[in-house]
């Protein structure tokens, strides 16, 4: 058997008051701090040899992200140029088309 | 010696920080000056004054850790909060308090702790008797008090625990802060740095979750 949708709600809200009920839990406040303060140290000790390392890091991606940029600016440039070298040989430059309209005399001249 | 970290005051410009997840329509308390005070010491090259920083928030941290992690993982959570607060320090708006700035810290190591644990498939445990008998008791409960007395039992902390053990990460931490500690939608979802979006269908999944697992129960599930 199931339970009704108030009794449901009776024990979702048992289940808050139990949550709410106070958590002992003793707390030794200068010894959190030294545990803190000994990894912080640690992590500055560490971080000031691999810091080089860092560094390298950064300026190598630093240097993808911008032969990257070249690289899609470049094939973005031969797309363009290809597609207009397609268009003027096959005839469907306006350019072109005026260029011949001007050619052909007009009303028999 | 971490007491001198207290003693001077210095006019400070905090607004020169943004904190991302910042909104500046929430209105909550400011940064007392002495954390302010401290934050500028160790911005300034005098990291000492982070232990006091740590002593001054150390409980409300350990409220926060101790109702989401199990009693044997909440000193070492407690420490990562504190480690990821050191480092996170230079994002710190003033526009919140320091205590509230912290809270979001505590709540998404938790809600990491989580999903580490959750990765490595935990197993959850089949209700006992004495569980079941709880239920029984607490739906038939005669008065408030007889009712609140049943919510402090430790067959009551451990339903609590069985049920959210079968949550997601995701969920389980929206459930808590949602339904459980009744923070609205818009203030879980800035604890928590996603969309209100996110968290208002979260929160309601989470919900039918729960119930669902609460109602497998009572068929004689898991």
């Amino acid at each position: 058997m199931g339970y009704s949708d108030d009794e449901l709600k009776k024990l979702e809200r048992a289940l808050t008051e139990t949550f709410h009920v106070p958590v002992d839990h003793p707390a030794d406040q200068g010894e959190m701090a030294r545990r803190v303060m000994r990894t912080l140290r640690r992590s500055a000790d560490a971080g000031e040899l691999g810091q080089a390392a860092g560094i390298a890091s950064g300026l190598l991606d630093q240097f993808v992200w911008r032969v990257a940029t070249i690289a899609a600016a470049v094939v973005l440039a031969v797309s363009v140029l290809t597609v207009q070298v397609l268009r003027t040989s096959t005839g469907e430059s306006t350019l072109l088309l005026a260029e011949e309209f001007e050619a052909t005399p007009l009303f028999g001249d | 010696m971490m007491g001198d970290c207290l003693t001077a005051t210095t006019a400070l410009p905090w607004s020169e920080l943004r904190l991302p997840m910042a909104d500046a329509s929430l209105t909550v308390a400011q940064t007392s000056p002495e954390d302010r005070e401290l934050l500028r010491r160790i911005q300034a090259g005098n990291t000492d004054c982070f232990a006091e920083l740590i002593s001054r928030h150390q409980p409300h941290v350990v409220r926060i850790v101790s109702r989401r992690v199990p009693a044997d993982d909440i000193d070492a959570t407690v420490h990562d909060v504190f480690v990821r607060a050191y480092f996170g320090l230079g994002g710190f708006s003033g526009s919140v308090s320091f205590d509230h700035w912290l809270a979001g810290i505590a709540v998404r190591t938790c809600y990491d702790f989580w999903r580490s644990r959750h990765r490595a498939e935990w197993p959850v445990s089949a209700l006992t008797d004495a569980h079941h008998r709880w239920i029984e008791q607490t739906l038939t409960a005669a008065s408030d008090e007889e009712f609140k007395d049943h919510a402090r039992k430790k067959e009551a902390t451990e339903v609590l625990e069985w049920a959210m053990r079968q949550l997601s990460p995701e969920h389980r931490t929206v459930l808590t802060l949602v339904h459980l500690e009744g923070r609205s939608i818009r203030e879980a979802a800035e604890l928590l740095g996603w969309s209100t979006v996110n968290v208002k269908v979260r929160a309601f999944r989470a919900r039918r979750a729960l119930r669902g697992i609460l109602l497998d129960s009572s068929r004689g599930g898991t």
